[in-house]
């Protein structure tokens, strides 16, 4: 067989490798644990200019559904930002939800920018919400006077996608957003 | 002959790309998971990753260590960390740690 046809027929795998391993994994991690099952949604970028919004989603399934789901996000600014008021999720000019509760975890600076993690809560419904908006998802910042609008990109369209179909399956109640 | 030469130099050019620490390794594509560390805590109610990534592995920058993955999820007792790795054509490559927790 020459060479050109075996280097074809590896890459070719290769490719269909890459492809297939668009999985659940790719974006959602589950951990079972006594009593409960913990999924953690990893983190997807929001930007917008050089500001970046870095969310991920923690929350422990039981039976029935999750009470609340923990929602830590890092954001890169050019100023530091101490205090905020809440986040605010909307699709299409549609408010989907808001966040409730916030704790700065730390405040740093790197490379000439800031860097807040805060940690906040939102409801399962808000979750799922979130995650059927695909796209056409924008997160806003509220603190004090300013509001700060980070709108999804590619790739939480793709991580909506798949975390919406196993937590349909797995946790359910797509129906009850 | 011919082919001996394109094999060789298909060699030497990827075995300066990007590579990442994994326990297997593939030339053109790499998505591995592995365990990193465990502790005696066996509760895990918090997650936190941190990720260092490099490119034709000419540069490689990020933050990937326990640390940082702890100090983002707000963990003070470790449960167990887990890595994955992946890399594509050796083009990129990129290393994010789990740490599990309370």
């Amino acid at each position: 067989m020459p060479l050109k046809q075996i280097i074809a027929i590896i890459l070719s795998c290769a490719l269909c490798t890459a492809a297939y391993c668009q999985n659940s994994s790719r974006y959602l991690k589950t951990l079972g644990q006594e009593g409960y099952t913990l999924y953690f949604i990893k983190p997807v970028p929001f930007k917008k200019g050089k500001s970046q919004l870095i969310p991920d989603f923690t929350f422990q399934y039981r039976e029935g559904l999750p009470d609340k789901v923990a929602l830590k996000f890092s954001l890169f600014s050019k100023t530091p930002f101490r205090e905020m008021g809440h986040l605010s999720f909307r699709s299409g000019g549609e408010v989907l939800g808001q966040s409730s509760g916030s704790e700065l975890m730390f405040l740093e600076q790197k490379k000439g920018k800031w860097h807040t993690r805060f940690s906040t809560h939102i409801s399962y419904p808000t979750l799922l919400a979130m995650l059927n908006a695909g796209e056409a998802l924008e997160i806003r910042f509220h603190s004090q006077d300013t509001i700060r609008s980070f709108p999804a990109g590619k790739k939480w369209r793709k991580a909506s996608a798949t975390v919406k179909e196993i937590l349909g399956a797995e946790v359910g109640a797509l129906e009850n957003k | 002959m011919k082919n001996l030469l394109i094999i060789a130099a298909m060699a030497l050019a990827l075995s300066s790309c990007a590579v990442v620490a994994s326990p297997l390794t593939g030339v053109i594509y790499t998505d591995m998971k592995a365990p990193l560390a465990v502790t005696s805590n066996p509760v895990a109610s918090k997650v936190g990753t941190a990720e260092a990534t490099s490119i034709l592995g000419i540069v490689a920058t990020g933050d990937a260590s326990i640390e940082a993955a702890a100090k983002k999820a707000g963990i003070t007792r470790i449960s167990h960390v887990d890595y994955e790795a992946n890399s594509v054509l050796g083009v990129f490559a990129k290393y994010t740690v789990y740490v599990y927790g309370e």
